[in-house]
């Protein structure tokens, strides 16, 4: 079952492992898009590997609509879909 | 009466002294007596003017101790011996330097359109630069100089004159035929049917090497033999011995000798090949379908800002050895002359050629009203109706994909040549304008455009061959213009899929350069897989035949696999 807090712990530790550091009580607000610190590449990768980690895909008009365009605004569509 | 001193520049081609004749008329008109003050030239070229001179004055800008100075002095001369304080300067050899040296007690008014610094009045620019055309100046002149910019100061002979959206009255009678065809209300009916004879007109202007027409209207006479030629002979133009000479073998070329003014041939005319100059407001005035190119300084132009006036296809420069390719393209757009003509008549800025008569009430002090609102609202207007919704798909609430039309001809051109497209690419290499103008008339290839918030954000395309009795589907995507954010590629890759499922035989084969991490992983995302196959691989270099196994990855998708 997913939970926020398994949802934030995954984010904390894709961006950690990109030498981006987030911690619980900020990462809601990470913006993927605006902050310009993870690549096209790295992006799909991250949705890749979350499809793989909590068994829920998302369409590409879901990655592209503004509220999930921060880890808290994605973490609210992924557990409606959960 | 009003006098009018005009020094203009009389031996860097005739389009100064033409442009200052229609100036000179419509101050006549205006009971105002006009002086000319020419450069020392060939007869030809001031007879130009002689017909609304009063007086005609020479100064030799080529003798060994000319300089600007002298020549503001010698001008500074002719006006107190006539008592005339308006000056007229339209020359490129003039500059600053020489309105600051003329007689503080006269009022100067300066044609230009190279953007350079002036000391003057007034300062007229007819030059269209899209929406830099109003901020040229900016910090080039004084606060208190007034700038007239745009073409409705275009100085055009009366025959281009329309008033209240009249057409303009053709010499020779139309042909009534297909007018179905021509979507401008002011414009001539030119239109013929495809196997129709055309008269195609070519000049260099006033000057030029006509030897560098030669291949062009050899294989012109090639390609349609049936059309006519009718090419300029400019009174500065040289090597008219090879013009010549092709005539004498081809009795469809016609050579016009100094002819007063274009305005006839251009009624008469399919299409215009030739430099582009003062040709542009005349061509644009006239609506005729035209291939420009630039063979001097103040005809570079940016393709896009003459896409407002209708004016589509337009080469930075032009060789001798292009000519065949060149005359190929003519004939392209010969055959699909409705289509080139939809192009023409969609133009957001109209030249009404009254631009003379405006500057002649300026000049004369009637207030004038600017029209950059008007222009500047037009163009939104005419913007919207080009991406009009009836033509697009909406994505999601800010993303919307459409068909690419002829409008983005050069645009789909010059995001196909950015650096970032091209490095990953089969073919690394530019692709030259003419090329892609060929191409483009050619081509089955279907393209779209996707948008986000009305920005072009990339163009996908795909395309369907049959090979080895395996119907194969192969595409691209490319940059219209800076990063493509993930998910918009994610979009344009998903829709194209979407729309390819109902194909259940073809099979969808890729190329994707090793180094483009992204694509292969947003391919493998959506369900590309290597391939193994023989024929697949076969086929892929059929399409692909620049894309070596060491650059690149082949991938393919079968359509009935498609899970999107």
């Amino acid at each position: 079952m997913i939970t926020t807090l398994s949802l934030q712990t995954f984010f904390i530790d894709f961006l950690g492992e990109r030498g981006i550091a987030c911690t619980p009580e900020n990462i809601d607000n990470f913006n993927f898009m605006a902050s310009g610190l993870l690549d096209s590449f790295e992006l799909l990768n991250m949705f890749i590997q979350l499809e793989m980690t909590v068994g829920i895909k998302l369409t590409p008009e879901e990655i592209s609509d503004e509220s999930t365009a921060d880890v808290g605004g994605l973490i609210q569509v992924l557990l409606a879909k959960g | 009466m009003s006098i009018f001193a005009i020094r203009v520049s009389s031996h860097q081609g005739i389009g100064h002294l033409m442009r200052m004749k229609w100036l000179a008329r419509a101050l006549m008109k205006r009971d105002c007596q006009i002086i000319f003050i020419v450069d020392t030239c060939p007869k030809a070229n001031w007879q130009i003017v002689t017909e609304y001179a009063e007086h005609l004055y020479f100064i030799d800008t080529q003798a060994a101790n000319y300089h600007q100075l002298t020549d503001a002095q010698l001008t500074n001369e002719i006006l107190a011996k006539h008592q005339c304080n308006q000056l007229i300067i339209d020359s490129y050899q003039l500059d600053k330097t020489y309105e600051q040296a003329i007689n503080k007690q006269v009022t100067m008014t300066v044609f230009d359109d190279l953007a350079r610094e002036h000391a003057c009045h007034q300062l007229f620019d007819m030059k269209w630069s899209g929406k830099q055309t109003y901020h040229r100046y900016d910090d080039k002149v004084s606060s208190d100089c007034r700038c007239y910019l745009g073409p409705e100061f275009a100085l055009l002979a009366p025959e281009y004159e329309q008033r209240n959206g009249d057409a303009l009255t053709p010499i020779s009678a139309p042909t009534p035929s297909h007018s179905q065809n021509c979507q401008a209300s002011t414009t001539l009916e030119v239109n013929r049917a495809v196997n129709d004879s055309h008269s195609i007109l070519i000049s260099l202007g006033g000057g030029g090497d006509l030897s560098t027409l030669t291949p062009l209207i050899t294989h012109l006479i090639r390609l349609v033999p049936q059309s006519s030629i009718q090419l300029v002979i400019g009174p500065q133009a040289i090597s008219v011995e090879s013009a010549e000479q092709l005539a004498t073998q081809h009795a469809n070329i016609q050579l016009l000798y100094q002819p007063n003014g274009l305005a006839e041939y251009y009624q008469q005319a399919t299409l215009f090949i030739g430099a582009l100059g003062t040709s542009l407001y005349e061509l644009a005035a006239i609506g005729l379908p035209a291939v420009t190119f630039s063979i001097a300084k103040n005809q570079q132009n940016d393709i896009l800002a003459l896409e407002d006036l209708g004016h589509y296809f337009h080469l930075a420069h032009f060789e001798k050895q292009q000519g065949e390719q060149l005359a190929t393209l003519a004939k392209a757009l010969l055959y699909q002359l409705p289509r080139v003509k939809a192009l023409r008549a969609s133009a957001r800025l109209k030249v009404d050629g009254l631009g003379a008569n405006r500057v002649a009430d300026i000049l004369l002090g009637k207030a004038h009203q600017s029209s950059e609102l008007k222009v500047t609202s037009e163009l939104k207007v005419t913007k919207e109706q080009h991406n009009s919704p009836d033509n697009s798909e909406q994505l999601t609430d800010k993303i919307s994909i459409r068909k690419v039309n002829d409008h983005d001809i050069n645009r789909y051109l010059i995001a196909r040549n950015l650096p970032a497209n091209a490095e990953r690419m089969t073919i690394n290499d530019e692709i030259p304008q003419l090329s892609h103008y060929l191409w483009w008339f050619t081509t089955e290839r279907v393209s779209y455009l996707l948008s986000e918030s009305g920005r072009d954000r990339l163009y996908i395309w795909d395309s369907k061959r049959t090979i080895n009795a395996q119907e194969c589907l192969y595409g691209g995507w490319f940059t219209a213009g800076g990063e493509v954010p993930f998910n918009l590629a994610m979009l344009a890759i998903k829709w194209q899929l979407v729309r390819s499922k109902a194909e259940s035989s073809a099979v969808w084969l890729a190329v994707i350069h090793k180094e483009n991490k992204f694509v292969n992983l947003l391919n493998q995302y959506m369900g590309f897989k290597e391939m193994t196959a023989r024929e697949e691989l076969d086929a892929t270099q059929i399409l692909f035949p620049c894309a070596s196994p060491e650059q690149f990855n082949y991938v393919s998708l079968a359509c009935k696999d498609i899970k999107l």
